[in-house]
């Protein structure tokens, strides 16, 4: 097991992600977790306020760790959550370096590789020479020399609701004990309503509500539906301007819960799932790095109606660093 | 006019921001604000605003930017078709 000792005030953040092909280098990254990969650091965060609400709006640090283990999980970059001088364990999110492979993926396409490759991650300590190295190289641009970063600040997050809510029926049971997805009754009939109508125009919203921590179970509760103002640019896609999308984000604030949008039922007569395709997986990113909770995703097939919900109507969100399909539910009252 | 040494905020949806120092006055917005979003865990396209939502346009030299606040607002493009990619740091 690769061990590095806490220091106090010393987060162990940084990610070393390395890629290549027949066991020669082509290029790697290092990443500051926070930045590098919002919706895991988030996660974590948000684990730690679920196991004691008390600690919402404290400052925390990130440490991580490489753990060598045995399939069927391989090696884990298990990360911590600690907090005060005494670097408190607040929780803990083990990770398969696997789940990394977006960031690789995304190397591997700027790089150009071609065929199968290979990827690697390492845990860094910030005050790693490697590290100064390499913040210094990016730190001074010949353009623009940058001064502060509040990117890696850490907060727990408040402002959700500690009770189990109301009672919910389940649309979609998949799998899974963290994370929900959940609608109030009137946003599931406004989603359906418009997907029941729909067969061109992939149609998209943003999702505003609140958040529940009870159980151990983070869930986002989807109360009010932003139609985003989009532009078809293609066959079966839609675009949405950064500066619609700035206004919108602007007017939701924290409420940001989850993006919602609409699937064709085949593409070029390919049938089509209910869940993200890698531009759509770009649009959580970007979601993910605008609100200080964990989205959900929501996607409904055209055509989908409140009967024949199931199948056509599917909730994603991140679990582990992988954009998983959640359980989704809808509660009774209007 | 923007001069060496001024600084510029560029914030991101979500309040988080980076401030920094004109180096080069006449390097373009699209090519610092590129590096600022990839640094900033921002993933696909992007447009640049000034403070009251208008785009800023890309090829704009620093030092003639009308605002040393800027937005990198991302465009959300649901669509069923592989193109864009995560940023990689």
């Amino acid at each position: 097991m690769n061990t590095l000792t806490v220091k106090d005030g010393t987060a162990v953040n940084r990610l070393l992600v390395a890629v290549g092909q027949e066991d020669s280098l082509a290029g790697y990254r290092i990443l500051e977790m926070p930045t590098g990969f919002p919706a895991l650091v988030k996660e974590l965060a948000w684990r730690a306020v679920a196991a004691d609400a008390s600690k919402a709006g404290r400052p925390w640090q990130l440490h991580m760790r490489r753990d060598e283990r045995a399939e069927p999980t391989g090696p884990v970059i298990v990360m911590e959550a600690r907090t005060g001088a005494d670097a408190a364990l607040l929780a803990v999110l083990p990770v398969p370096a696997r789940n990394f492979g977006c960031i690789a993926d995304a190397m591997a396409r700027e790089l150009n590789m071609k065929g199968t490759y290979q990827f690697y991650v390492q845990v860094l300590s910030s005050d790693d020479p490697f590290v100064g190295e390499w913040d210094d190289r990016r730190r001074g641009d010949a353009d623009f020399e940058i001064v502060a970063d509040t990117g890696s600040e850490l907060v727990l997050p408040g402002g959700f609701t500690a009770s189990p809510g109301t009672e919910r029926r389940t649309v979609d049971p998949a799998d899974g004990d963290w994370l929900r997805c959940v609608f109030t009754a009137g946003a599931f009939g406004e989603f359906i309503a418009a997907a029941e109508t729909e067969h061109s125009v992939e149609r998209h919203w943003a999702g505003a509500g609140h958040v529940e921590l009870s159980d151990g179970v983070y869930r986002a509760v989807i109360e009010r539906l932003v139609e985003l103002p989009a532009e078809a640019a293609g066959k079966a896609w839609v675009v949405t301007r950064g500066r619609d999308w700035s206004r919108c984000q602007a007017g939701i604030g924290d409420a940001l819960v989850a993006y919602l949008h609409l699937h064709p039922r085949e593409i070029e007569t390919r049938p089509i799932r209910p869940a993200p395709s890698s531009n759509d997986a770009v649009i959580a990113w970007n979601i993910e790095t605008s609100t200080p909770n964990l989205a959900v995703y929501p996607i409904a097939l055209f055509g989908a109606t409140a009967d024949a919900a199931a199948g056509d109507v599917a909730a994603h969100g991140y679990v582990n660093g992988l954009l998983k399909r959640i359980p989704l539910e809808v509660t009774h009252d209007e | 006019m923007n001069k060496i040494g001024q600084e510029l905020t560029f914030k991101i949806l979500g309040g988080k921001s980076v401030r920094g120092k004109i180096r080069n006055a006449n390097a373009s917005l699209a090519s610092v604000a590129e590096t600022l979003a990839r640094r900033s865990g921002l993933a696909g396209t992007y447009e640049c605003l000034d403070p009251d939502g208008q785009v800023l346009a890309p090829e704009c030299r620093l030092s003639d930017l009308p605002t040393d606040t800027i937005t990198l607002a991302p465009e959300l493009t649901p669509a069923f078709r592989a193109s864009c990619g995560f940023p990689a740091g």
